[in-house]
Order: C-alpha cells, then structure tokens, then sequence
C-alpha cells in the first residue's frame, strides 16, 4: 500500500514493539495506585479528625498538591527530593528515575484519592450510624463491616476515573528518563527519522484507548454487581 | 417496672420536652401519640442517647439514670436494656437480612456466630420472612424491611422496645403486615413503647395511649378511655379533627 500520507504497514508494525512496554507501564501504574490508595486512607482519616488543626492542615495539604501540574510535581520531587535526603546524609546519585516517578505520582494521586474517598465516606446513609449506636455496635465492627465497603462502593466510579487518568498520565515520566510505552513511542519514531511518526503515536493512541476502556468496562461491571449494597 | 420522671430537653431556646413523666408496666405496650412536632420523637430518642435529654431520671429494671449527668457506662448500660425500631428502618445496607440481625448478636453480645445465625432464623420465622434472609435490603419492600428492622431491634432481647412511627414511611398497603407483626409481638408480652401519628395502629395495639402535645402530656389511659370518654379539651379537639380528616 503506497500512500503518502498514512503507510499502514508501519502503524501495524509499531503494536507489537509498543505493546512490549505496555507491562512495564501498567505494573508501575499499579505500584502508584497501591500505595497511593493506602496514602490516600491515611489522608482521610486524618481529614476527618476531629481536631481542627491536624484536619486543618491535611487540608490544606491536599488543595496545594491538587494544585500542581503533575509534570510540575515529579521535577520538583526529581531534583529537589535528593537534596532533601542529601540534608538527612541520604546519597541519592546512584538511583534510578522511577522512585521518583512513584513518589511524585503517589503524592498527587493520593490527594485525589482521598477527596473522592472523603466524598463517599460523606454520603454514606447516617441512619445506619443511629442503627449501629441504638445497638452498642462496638466501632471497630461498625467501621469494617458497614463504612469501609459502602465506602468503597460509593467511591468506586471515581475510583475508576482515577485509575484511568493515572495510566495516561503516566505518559510524563518519559520526561526524566523513564523508558515506558510513551518514551517507547518517541524512541520509535526518532529511530525512522520521523518518516512515521504519525503511525506510531496514533498506535500508542489505540493503545491507551483500548487500556482506558477495558478498565471503564471492568469498573462498570464490579460497580453494577456491588450496587447491591448501597440505598 | 419502667419509670421516666420529669424529663426534660431543649434545642436552643425551643423547649421540645417540658418535664415528661410516666410509668410503663412490664408486658405492656404504651403508644404515645400526638401531632408532628408535639416532642413525642425526641422523646423516644432521648430513652435510647440517640439525643442527650437535659435532666430527667430514667429507671429501667435496676438501672436508673439521671440524664443530666448520665456517664458513658450508664448510657451502654441503658442503651443494652432497650432497642429501637426507626421510621425509616435504618438497616445495614451491605448486608443481608440474616446479617442485619446477627450483627449486634455476634459483635456486641458476643454470640457464637451458628447461636446467633439460628436466633436470627427464628426471628425472621416469627416476622414471616424466612424466605429472606440472604436477602439485601435493596431487594425488600418497605414492609419487609421494617419487620427485618423489628427482627433486628428483637434480637437483642431488650427490656424496653422502642418503636419511632414504625409505619409512617410505608405505602398505605404494606402498614397492614407491619402492624400484624407489631400487634404480635404486643400480644406475646413485649414490653413496648411506641410513637406514631396513626391512630387505627394505636388503637389496635396500645395497651395504654398517651397523648401528647406541645412537650408535655395531656392525657393518657386505655384506648377504650381515651377514644370514649377524653377527659381533657385538647384531647377531644384532636380526635375531632382525626375523625375530620378520617384517621378513624
């Protein structure tokens, strides 16, 4: 097939050779959003203390890395994390970018996290809390069999829309020197002098597409049979 | 023997329970009855700490506390002796009817899980709803529901039940098999104390009725009484205007 503007061939050849990374990405995807999501419980329970102060700050905490620009908060961690260990006599030269990259992305999903956690949390039914107090249910058995897993289907389509956004935005650590599908996809490109650089990124395209939607699916699907449990 | 003596409870400037006192014998079933915002809720709520009352005693069985200075061991000790059946049923959601009963009986009684699976059974025998017990709330009719809710409030076997208009959040045609269950649980000795707004489930069960308004009490006696022979003004003013509006 010659055609000038779009060679087939190319956008085809460029899957299997993308699609190797595609492991790497998700399983470091998946790191962030393990620790984020225990981060991100951290965050909550301390948000609804009911000291203001420490409530206060977590607060405000979680509006200032909300703020950020992800690409913005993984250069500050990437060069001023080592200096910060540097002051604790932690040596830091001899480590890899994808510390960081976890670090920097657990930080801003987690804030995230733990608004839509919060949120959910919130809008559990209260009737349930008079339930448990007219009947001495001791908290611990409240907290774990009641609100942890409404909680957790009241937040779950949020949830769902964190783990989307956190796969592509994992597209950004390439920017440090992190060799994943996106930095792949340039490598790729750069190798053909850029005669197919269109094919290429198009097949990444298809590719976060085709992960975002599996996931969508999947979440609807868990969702859907968890309604169940939920007014 | 059940005692509440000069109860008392304020919201701000609002006094909503303006000295309440009355007895209920064991085996009998008070209903208290009264218009919308005549205290008769908070009442109830104030028997179960759900609110804190201002001052007032409360003695029930050999506890007695005084609210306005109730410890947090009195208020367990109170809230061990009594359950509460809500307006709108108030189950667990994400668990099942067998669950919403054997919860309490497992975590706070300290059950063994299978005693507490077959009280549970035999409760929802007697609420006619075994066929229910993996069933989620989400899958049960309001009148389902509120016999799950009457179940659960059983199950811990209190000395007082308290029920909130147990039949006020129903569709017109599931009040009937509410009020069948309410009106067995009163014929089999449960020592009960009800609030509602209606009065046909009054009637039908109370050994007692009390009629309230405005945060105190203006009458109470036999439902024979205090439909036939009301002593006081407002009393009759208010079955006239149920009659009126044919609560009757």
């Amino acid at each position: 097939m010659s055609n000038p503007y779009f060679d087939f061939g190319a956008f085809l050849e460029a899957f299997p050779k993308l699609l190797s990374l595609l492991p790497y990405t998700l399983f470091t995807v998946c790191i962030i959003l393990a620790l984020s999501l225990v981060f991100a419980i951290l965050l909550v329970w301390l948000r609804l203390r009911k000291n203001r102060v420490v409530s206060g700050v977590v607060r405000f905490y979680i509006m200032v890395i909300r703020g950020i620009p992800l690409m913005l908060l993984l250069f500050v961690v990437y060069y001023g994390l080592p200096i910060l260990l540097q002051l604790f006599g932690i040596d830091t030269t001899n480590i890899q970018p994808l510390p960081f990259v976890i670090v920097a992305f657990t930080l801003s999903t987690s804030a995230f996290e733990a608004e839509v956690i919060r949120a959910a949390y919130e809008s559990i039914d209260r009737g349930q809390m008079e339930a448990a107090q007219s009947l001495s249910l001791p908290s611990p058995a409240f907290f774990f069999h009641i609100l942890v897993p409404q909680t957790f289907v009241l937040a779950l389509p949020n949830l769902g829309n964190l783990i989307i956004t956190a796969i592509k935005q994992s597209s950004i650590m390439y920017t440090i020197g992190v060799m994943d599908i996106y930095q792949k996809a340039r490598t790729l490109s750069a190798d053909h002098f850029g005669v197919w650089q269109l094919e290429i990124f198009l097949a990444l395209m298809f590719i976060y597409w085709g992960v975002a939607l599996l996931i969508d699916f999947a979440i609807a699907k868990l969702y859907k049979r968890m309604l169940i449990y939920i007014p | 023997m059940i005692e509440i003596k000069d109860l008392k409870k304020s919201y701000g400037a609002a006094e909503i329970l303006k000295g309440v006192s009355f007895d209920i014998k064991e085996g009998e079933t008070v209903v208290i009855i009264g218009k919308s915002g005549s205290g008769k809720t908070t009442l109830l709520r104030c028997l179960n700490f759900l609110e804190q009352a201002d001052s007032g005693i409360f003695t029930l069985g050999d506890t007695q506390v005084d609210f306005s200075q109730a410890t947090r061991a009195q208020k367990d000790a109170v809230r061990k002796k009594t359950s509460m059946v809500f307006q709108s049923y108030n189950l667990f959601y994400n668990l099942t009817a067998l669950q919403n009963i054997t919860e309490a009986l497992i975590y706070t009684k300290k059950m063994k899980k299978a005693d507490a699976q077959s009280l549970a059974r035999q409760l929802l025998l007697e609420v006619g709803l075994s066929d229910k017990a993996d069933s989620y709330p989400k899958m049960l009719s309001g009148g389902q529901k509120q016999r799950i809710g009457i179940a659960r409030a059983m199950a811990v076997n209190p000395e007082l039940l308290l029920m909130d208009e147990p039949t006020s959040a129903l569709d017109p045609e599931l009040i009937d098999e509410v009020s069948a269950t309410i009106k067995k649980l009163a014929d089999s000795g449960r020592t009960m104390l009800i609030v509602t707004h209606e009065m046909r489930l009054a009637l039908d069960i109370a050994s007692r009725i009390i009629f309230m308004e405005n945060g105190t009490i203006v009458e109470s006696g036999t439902p024979d009484q205090f439909l036939n022979h009301p002593q006081q003004e407002r009393t009759k003013a208010f079955l006239a205007r149920i009659r009126r509006e044919g609560g009757l």
